[in-house]
């Protein structure tokens, strides 16, 4: 019989506070790499804590990119599905919202290149504005109002280049297999879109 | 029996195997320790009967109340298969030979019933251990 | 296997103003991206940026108007992300069908492992349990245990086989300050007497492994 000591408790990571496991509350309570082991192991409970916690996350990264709410729908429902499948080899579950968010935006991606997207082909297809900022004026939040205004107002291939650099943190070999550009492309449009950002910033101001 | 050019035969069988499926589940439900009932039909003829639903809702949907063990025959043989939830606070051994011991019997009479003298395969299995107070709140 | 890509949305530094050095970028006209700071091209910087700074360039490192555009460059990259997670935060509300829809699917493909047969004295009667409701059934009873929570199972040895030995494994995590033998011997008894009672497995030896601690409830930390 073995039993493994955890010799420097205090050492260790904390994960999660204290919960009362059979309480449906609980799963929401702990750590993403509890949730994902747990996933992974066939809890469905754990599962959809999971979807909860990082669904929309996916969901507004994949409404930027594809430009409309109900495609980016399909593309989370996709990815948790997959996400079911492969969560068992997932060999780092402390980095499972990185995995997931790679999972979604690769399945945006698919759809573009389905597509075959141009650059001003889908300009009326707006993504949906943000949620009303609140009236108080606080410095922060109007700064998070400019920046998410700006990538908005983006040309489609910068806005597309910013948020798979920005926000998925791709390189720029993988940015630019994805959406069939040079990496020098990508560089410059890059370039473009943080001149852009920073401009309308400034501007705001 | 009916006359072969109508297919009708086929459609008497399908409904008594049907009615066997339904008392079977059933009985499923009065053993003690047994905490839910699932589905142990396949996927494609659930698919088949959804879009007979969708033409003949009022059959379909009569013939559909909960008959959810699976009744196959071949030959002299009929097997019937049921998937089962089982009471955490109850030894799941236990519960499964009772169960089967209970469909055996309403099986063996309904083939009694029907002039058949088919040997009955009886198969059960646990896919889910939990206490009987979720269960109730799940399928409510 | 699956090993995601570099780091992600991180928690950026609150901007009080405009990213400082962002006037060195967007402070003239052109707007085209073709302009540069000290020389170095916007291009340039944020593909140095992109690659963490390294190799260091001491051409740019040694600019202090190099610097603090990749400062600027940087905090709008926080903020950006910063904007994301909040709208991500307003999100959820809208309507809970797509999770259901989800849940649905997921319970149907739930793997169900091999089957754990159950003896019988009749040869036309054939009883099981399933290797994924075994395991449901640790998780279950070592989540019952006080200040454990179970993160992984594992039945290794031929389950289907009446009568092979078998070793179960468990992965836990724990309460900080709980003694961890004590644990795991209660949790060994706790599994032992669940697998006696609801299957005819010949378990030879259960293995806990506390791979993880969490904070009680006094701790006012963040999970």
């Amino acid at each position: 019989m073995i039993c493994t000591k955890h010799g420097a408790a205090g050492a260790a990571a904390a994960s999660h506070r204290e919960v009362d496991i059979s309480s449906p509350d609980a799963p929401a309570e702990l750590s993403d790499a509890t949730l994902a082991l747990r996933a992974g192991d066939g809890d469905t409970v754990a599962f959809e804590a999971v979807a909860r916690r990082h669904g929309p996350l996916m969901r507004v990264l994949a409404s930027r990119l594809l430009g409309t709410d109900a495609e980016a729908d399909d593309v989370v429902q996709e990815a948790f599905l997959t996400a079911w499948r492969r969560l068992p080899d997932l060999d780092e579950p402390e980095r499972l919202r990185n995995w997931l968010m790679r999972i979604a935006t690769n399945k945006a991606i698919d759809r573009l290149r389905a597509r075959h997207d141009h650059d001003d082909v889908d300009e009326h297809e707006r993504a949906a504005s943000p949620a009303g900022a609140p009236d108080r004026v606080v410095e922060h939040r109007l700064q998070l109002d400019a920046v998410w205004r700006a990538v908005d107002l983006l040309p489609v291939d910068q806005r597309r280049c910013w948020l798979l650099r920005e926000i998925a943190g791709w390189s720029y070999a993988d940015i630019g297999e994805a959406l069939g550009l040079t990496t020098s492309t990508v560089r410059g449009q890059l370039a473009r879109a943080r001149r852009f950002v920073l401009g309308e910033m400034e501007a705001w101001r | 029996m009916t006359d072969a050019r109508d297919g009708a035969p086929a459609d008497d069988a399908t409904r008594s195997d049907d009615d066997l499926s339904r008392d079977l589940t059933g009985v499923l439900r009065d053993v003690p320790g047994i905490v839910d009932v699932f589905d142990a039909r396949p996927l494609v003829r659930a698919a088949v009967r959804a879009i007979a639903a969708e033409l003949d809702p009022d059959r379909e949907a009569a013939a559909e109340r909960a008959a959810l063990v699976l009744v196959e025959r071949s030959g002299p043989r009929v097997t019937v298969t049921a998937h089962v939830a089982t009471d955490r606070a109850a030894s799941t051994p236990e519960v499964l030979a009772r169960a089967a011991a209970g469909l055996r019997s309403a099986a063996a009479a309904h083939e009694r019933g029907h002039a058949s003298d088919a040997e009955v395969v009886v198969r059960v299995r646990a896919r889910l251990i939990e206490p009987a107070q979720e269960a109730v709140v799940a399928s409510a | 296997m699956t090993s995601p890509d570099d780091a992600l949305p991180g928690d950026g530094p609150p901007g009080a103003d405009l990213p400082e050095g962002a006037d060195l970028i967007a402070g003239d006209d052109e707007r085209d991206g073709t302009d540069s700071v000290d020389g170095v091209s916007l291009e340039e910087l944020g593909d140095y940026l992109d690659r963490g700074r390294e190799p260091r360039d001491p051409r740019i490192e040694g600019s202090p108007a190099c610097r603090l555009a990749l400062q600027a460059l940087e905090s709008v990259g926080d903020l950006s992300r910063e904007s994301f997670e909040r709208e991500a935060a307003r999100e959820p509300h809208r309507d809970d069908a797509w999770i259901s829809g989800l849940l649905d699917q997921v319970r149907r493909e739930v793997v169900e492992g091999r089957p754990v047969p159950v003896h019988s004295p009749d040869p036309l009667t054939e009883l099981s349990t399933s290797e994924a409701a075994v395991r449901g059934l640790l998780r279950r009873v070592g989540d019952e245990v006080d200040g454990v929570v179970v993160r992984s199972t594992e039945l290794d040895g031929a389950i289907d086989e009446p009568g092979a030995p078998v070793t179960v494994r468990v992965t836990v995590s724990a309460r900080y300050g709980l003694p961890i033998d004590e644990l795991a011997d209660q949790l060994r008894d706790l599994l032992g007497a669940a697998l006696d009672q609801h299957t005819e497995l010949r378990v030879v030896a259960v293995d806990v492994h506390v791979d993880d601690v969490h904070l009680g409830p006094d701790d006012g930390s963040t999970p």
